[in-house]
């Protein structure tokens, strides 16, 4: 069995253990499918975050600017509805946005050279305050957005649509990402980039379609964001990008690149929807989910060398 | 394999715990009620939990008051969702986007429970009740009558708010507006500055906005943090008897720029009052009893309740609080809100 795939069912079975602690503490609350519904939905964005930021960690990059795409991606989408746009339209340009955003981290990260840290964490900024600038520190769209876009009024009532839009959205990502071989040569760029570029990789060509995937990928957390909440203002979803990290470093993905697994990361965004879940329940106020949540990355994080050097000893032993 | 024995014994053993802690919980059967706040951490808010925690006492409820760490819609409507499924017999929500809890309280009405706003509205969800602080048309005539009144009714100002979506905040905006033009023609609002309900962000808004608009002779902050943003930035700015501030804000928050001059007059209500006001009538609700225009309620000190259509719905009701306080130099040190 390979580290990964043992990896990611002790993942699974502390996700089962962390539920089934909360439902033996409140089973009625837990035991309730609405409940589980909601911490589908009200992690929607989260999950789709996560799937890029796998996938630009794979290449030893990083992108703090997740959590701009998304919002400038919805604050386009809001100015979009006021002006009557059609729900197809504006779910259009809300990708579009996060594909230009996310093209131009890659050319920032590769045409520029710029270490993907500091390009995506200007481009937070940039992405930010355009949306500042847009909105005019309005909330877009001033019309309510339900009863503008029947799209999105359809998605707000119904939780199961916005879950089926979710799933076709990750489905449509692994997809892409599984036949076109990408994700070797994304691991490839990120153990070591010499020897792909040697091997024939485009190393730029790979960098720059991890960018504008999770680009891509947040324009997609942007719809999922609006049908629940109907509006955007620049400063909405503050630190998601910090809790799509956390998601990847949980399911496994090395930062420093070149290993890590997409089922790892949907674990991880699982196990973190699981526990702010059971601690709101519990009633126990943000910040100690937010204390939680650091809490497990650093354990997680520090055990993950030693438990990947112990398995690759234990390799060896073997005759 | 050895590792999985180790994960599954784990599990066992946090589960048993968990059973242990929720048997040793007595069950009872009290009424729950449920407050949900803008965001926590802000004085206005935690002076309503006093009101709030003395009534639920009294009343022999059990009081769950919380909220977002920011003023964020999306995650306030997760502290929502969760007391749905934990069955609380009353939420009161104080809504950072009215738009967003229509389905939310759909929902709550479908399992019986019952949904209040207050503080600030949403007129368009569906909610069983919204307690008022004071008539909002009241309230938006009075600040511009007290500014005005502080600049002799001529001149430039500007209005300092914390949030584009707030129901309150904007409908005592836009009755300010109103009664500019009505009454006041030689006024003219010259501009709208947002402080996200953040001091910093106000301070910093509030200055640039006295920069562009050399001729500014007032501000009206339509918020508790607003408004101390606004004072400061007056203060820091050495404006303080050339551009008159005032608006709604606490006692405490206010004091020392009601002292030094700064601001002359700051309008509010008792936050207290209303956290008990919002508790006692959630209890009602609970009950299943019925809130109409003259109730007197057990235990409240306030006499008859005034309960009247809202402006913007008229098949929706609020409850009014009282009429508005002005806090000046000769009273402010009174009161510990």
């Amino acid at each position: 069995m390979s580290f990964y795939a043992l990896r990611n069912i002790a993942l699974a079975v502390l996700l089962a253990a962390f539920m089934a602690t909360f439902w033996a503490i409140e089973p009625e609350a837990f035991g309730d499918p609405d409940n589980l519904r909601c911490l589908v939905t009200q992690n929607a964005e989260l999950a789709v975050l996560a799937v890029g930021m796998t996938v630009v960690m794979l290449t030893a990059g990083i992108d703090l600017s997740v959590a701009g795409i998304l919002t400038l991606a919805a604050c386009v989408m809001g100015w979009a509805a006021d002006r009557n746009w059609s729900g197809a339209a504006t779910c259009g340009v809300g990708l579009a946005v996060g594909a230009a955003c996310g093209l131009f981290n890659g050319l920032a990260v590769t045409l520029l050279s710029i270490p993907p840290i500091i390009a995506t964490l200007a481009t937070l900024f940039l992405f930010r305050g355009f949306s500042r600038v847009l909105t005019d520190d309005q909330a877009l769209p001033v019309k309510n957005l339900y009863d503008v876009v029947p799209l999105f009024q359809a998605l707000n009532r119904s939780e199961w649509s916005q879950i089926a839009v979710l799933g076709a959205i990750l489905a449509a990502a692994t997809a892409w990402l599984l036949t076109a071989t990408y994700l070797r040569a994304a691991c490839a760029v990120g153990g070591n980039e010499a020897v792909a570029r040697y091997s024939g990789i485009s190393v730029d060509r790979v960098k720059w379609a991890a960018y504008t995937l999770t680009g891509i990928l947040c324009g997609a957390g942007a719809i999922l964001y609006l049908s629940r909440s109907p509006s955007a203002k620049a400063d909405v979803v503050q630190k998601l990008e910090l809790s799509a990290i956390a998601a990847v470093l949980l399911g496994g993905t090395r930062v420093q690149g070149g290993e890590g697994s997409l089922v790892g990361t949907l674990l991880g965004v699982g196990l973190i929807a699981v526990l702010r879940n059971g601690l709101m329940i519990l009633e126990k106020g943000e910040f100690l989910q937010m204390a939680v949540l650091g809490g497990i990355v650093i354990v997680s994080a520090a055990g993950n060398e030693p438990l990947m050097r112990w398995w690759a000893r234990r390799g060896l032993k073997r005759p | 394999m050895r590792k999985l024995t180790w994960a599954l014994l784990g599990a066992a053993a946090l589960t048993a715990g968990a059973v242990a802690l929720k048997t040793a919980a007595a069950a009872d059967k009290k009424i729950r009620i449920a407050l949900i706040v803008k965001y926590v951490g802000n004085e206005y808010f935690k002076s309503c939990e006093i009101g709030a925690k003395k009534a639920a006492e009294e009343l022999g409820a059990d009081l769950y008051f919380d909220g977002p760490a920011q003023q964020d819609a999306a995650k306030q409507l997760e502290f929502i969702n969760a007391c749905i499924i934990k069955k609380y017999d009353a939420i009161c929500i104080a809504p950072v986007d009215p738009k967003n809890i229509k389905p939310a309280v759909e929902r709550a009405r479908a399992k019986g429970i019952k949904i209040l706003t207050w503080d600030t509205d949403a007129p368009q969800s569906g909610r069983d009740l919204m307690v008022n602080q004071v008539d909002g048309v009241e309230l938006g005539y009075h600040a511009m009558d007290t500014l005005a009144r502080q600049v002799g009714g001529k001149g430039e100002f500007g209005i300092v708010i914390g949030s584009p979506t707030a129901e309150n905040l904007n409908f005592w905006r836009k009755h300010i507006e109103i009664r500019a033009k009505e009454k006041y023609a030689d006024m003219k609002h010259v501009y709208t500055a947002y402080s996200d309900e953040k001091r910093d962000k106000g301070i910093d808004v509030t200055k640039q906005m006295i920069d562009t608009y050399p001729n500014l002779v007032g501000i009206i902050a339509v918020d508790s943090v607003s408004l101390p943003a606004a004072a400061e930035a007056v203060r820091q700015k050495g404006k303080g008897g050339a551009i008159a501030v005032t608006g709604f804000s606490t006692p405490n928050d206010m004091r020392g720029y009601v002292k030094d001059g700064t601001v002359k007059t700051v309008i509010l209500w008792s936050p207290v009052d209303l956290g008990e006001l919002t508790v006692r009538l959630a209890h009602r609700l609970a009950q299943g009893g019925t809130v109409e225009d003259g109730l007197e309620l057990k235990g409240w000190k306030g006499g008859k309740l005034k309960v009247q259509p809202t402006r913007d719905n008229k098949d929706a009701t609020e409850v009014i609080l009282g009429p508005p306080t002005d806090f000046t130099t000769e009273n402010v040190d009174t009161y510990n809100f």
